[in-house]
């Protein structure tokens, strides 16, 4: 008796001590991870406060002194300040034109009754397979058909039609899991579609219209391909290229490249830190429908 | 209520919006360039497409750097793979049990997903400078690896790898999240009454939780499949295709062949190419990975 006592004690000791080991090894290899993840952040930020020779002399350590000229020089010679408004421009144009696009079609295919419902669905969520890649030149074809390189509208558009799929995806099944009972009333009063849209769907569907408006925002301003073939002209130039032409064209000046980089993160960086969840959340839906 | 979900002037007027944007800038544009692949186009406006049957295709499968592009489309596929599934859900099984601090940590692995791919692949030029000026260099300097550095993205023997590694720093993070919202979905009470049948550590994961989160398993590596097929930015950054085409991926060549040699008829037929292969690739590995639904 006292003997078994005394194994099951020993057993629970060494449990103990395995669990602490585990512990300190899960911390250890969770840390070494997170400095892997974060160093190129740290590093940017740092460097970019830093003179060009500095930077490679200790790439580790805090700047001695803080050389905020690194971004007078991006914003003014490598014209990130214009392409930080461009951008801007180009990604708040295509959500808003893709929250009002996308939620009425979500709101009709989560709603409605029609024959062709279940294949408009699928119509439109299958283009989350078409690679951007594909359609450059066809689009650079008729685009300059027509005349519209350079030509913000279009470039809004096209953002429109590839962020289209997910947005749909989003809302409607948002909208699938609101009970329908809750436009009833509003119907049987005589209210106008239209109303009952602004008022009643829009309002309620508007954490998933955020989920998707933020995520769009980080595809839009992160993509580089479109840009790349459909804007020629510099004071059109976006900040992803205007980043890219900068690096290329002025070779050494890595203080003013630093500085400019960080310009570039710090709307989608800013956006997820305010919004953790609804970036994870808008960025994994495309995945986690099972 | 019935005629109100039925009204025929509601559904159009609401759709039509969205469809016509969709229909004109995303499915007519993927139709039309399944179609110019079967012509050949100087680039120039006022000269008409020329017909020419499969030669563009035959000039593709004929074409050297082709080859090598598809061959490092797989590499770039197979290695991301392996990286980014391992290390992705292996942080992810270590914050399932939700330690102190488990936030921080998340939020840390996730920050290089949002990041600006040009930016991302800037800071990694950055990283791999040749000579000892570079941080990798510079690293490896100080615990006596190397005297003299590595020209990591000038090497043909590296450029590729480097650039593979940086892709999967910057994508791991969302399949960390991936794996991290399944495994928070298992109930409790079978990790618990797992432990208690004696499935702990590695057990515990090879039997219980890799099974029950299969979906999400099946979900990132169609993912990161599709994801390294049409994946552009980061080689267009880091070498451009180089040294000497070494380091080209169909979607960079496509864009080399069209915009820069106006070689529009080969660019179509590599377009076409990626378009099918992603269909192809994601509806095979789908069903490779099939396995029986767990039920709890």
């Amino acid at each position: 008796m006292i003997t078994s006592n005394f194994v099951t004690k020993k057993k629970v000791h060494t449990n103990i001590s395995k669990i602490k080991l585990n512990n300190f090894l899960k911390y250890a290899v969770m840390s070494v991870y997170l400095v892997i993840a974060i160093f190129p952040i740290y590093f940017a930020l740092i460097s970019s406060v830093k003179e060009s020779k500095d930077i490679f002399l200790s790439p580790f350590s805090l700047p001695s002194e803080l050389h905020f000229e690194n971004f007078v020089r991006a914003i003014k010679i490598g014209n990130i300040g214009i392409s930080f408004r461009n951008s801007v421009i180009l990604s708040g144009g295509s959500i808003i034109v893709i929250v009002f696009a996308g939620s009425l079609a979500a709101y009709i295919l989560a709603r409605f009754n029609f024959k062709a419902k279940n294949g408009l669905l699928v119509f439109f969520i299958s283009g989350m397979m078409i690679p951007m890649q594909s359609v450059i030149i066809p689009l650079s074809y008729v685009f300059g058909k027509f005349g519209i390189h350079n030509n913000y509208m279009v470039m809004i558009l096209l953002f429109t039609a590839f962020n289209l799929p997910i947005t749909i995806f989003i809302i409607n099944g948002f909208l699938r899991t609101i009970p329908s009972e809750i436009e009833e009333a509003a119907v049987i009063d005589g209210s106008g579609a239209f109303r009952i849209f602004s008022q009643i769907i829009f309002p309620i569907s508007l954490p998933a219209i955020s989920t998707a408006a933020i995520f769009n925002f980080i595809n839009i301003w992160n993509n580089l391909l479109f840009p790349l073939v459909f804007i020629t002209r510099r004071d059109l130039q976006v900040i992803a290229l205007a980043l890219q032409s900068f690096f290329a064209e002025r070779v050494s000046d890595y203080g003013g490249v630093m500085a400019a980089i960080v310009l570039s993160i710090l709307p989608p960086m800013i956006a997820y830190i305010f919004f953790q969840e609804k970036v994870e959340k808008g960025m994994t839906s495309g995945a986690v429908k099972g | 209520m019935e005629r109100f979900r039925s009204d025929k002037r509601i559904i159009i007027l609401f759709l039509l919006p969205a469809f016509m944007i969709y229909l004109a800038l995303a499915v007519i544009p993927i139709i039309q360039s399944l179609y110019f692949s079967f012509f050949e186009w100087p680039g120039i406006q006022g000269i008409p497409l020329e017909y020419v049957g499969l030669k563009n295709f035959i000039n593709m499968l004929k074409y050297g750097d082709f080859h090598i592009a598809v061959k490092n489309v797989f590499q770039f596929a197979i290695l991301n793979l392996l990286i980014q599934i391992p290390i992705g859900y292996g942080l992810a099984i270590l914050l399932g049990g939700f330690p102190k601090g488990y936030r921080l940590f998340k939020t840390a692995f996730f920050c290089p997903v949002v990041l600006p791919l040009t930016a991302a692949s800037l800071l990694w030029v950055f990283i791999y400078f040749p000579n000892v000026t570079g941080v990798l260099n510079l690293l490896l300097k100080s615990i006596g690896l190397t005297e003299t550095g590595k020209a990591w993205l000038l090497d043909s023997g590296t450029a590729l790898n480097s650039v593979i590694v940086a892709n999967a720093w910057k994508g791991l993070g969302y399949h960390m999240i991936i794996a991290f919202a399944a495994i928070a979905g298992i109930p409790n009470y079978i990790l618990e009454s797992a432990e208690i049948d004696g499935a702990l550590g590695f057990k515990k994961v090879r039997h219980i939780i890799i099974p029950i989160i299969w979906e999400a398993v099946k979900i990132s590596v169609v993912l990161i499949v599709i994801g390294s097929m049409k994946n552009f930015d980061i080689i267009f950054i880091m070498t451009e295709g180089g040294p000497n085409g070494l380091t080209n991926v169909p979607s960079t060549l496509l864009y080399y062949e069209a915009f820069q040699y106006e070689n529009y008829g080969l660019g179509s037929a590599i377009s076409a190419f990626i378009f099918l292969i992603s269909i192809l690739l994601s509806t095979v590995s789908m069903r490779a990975m099939r396995r029986e639904k767990i039920e709890y």
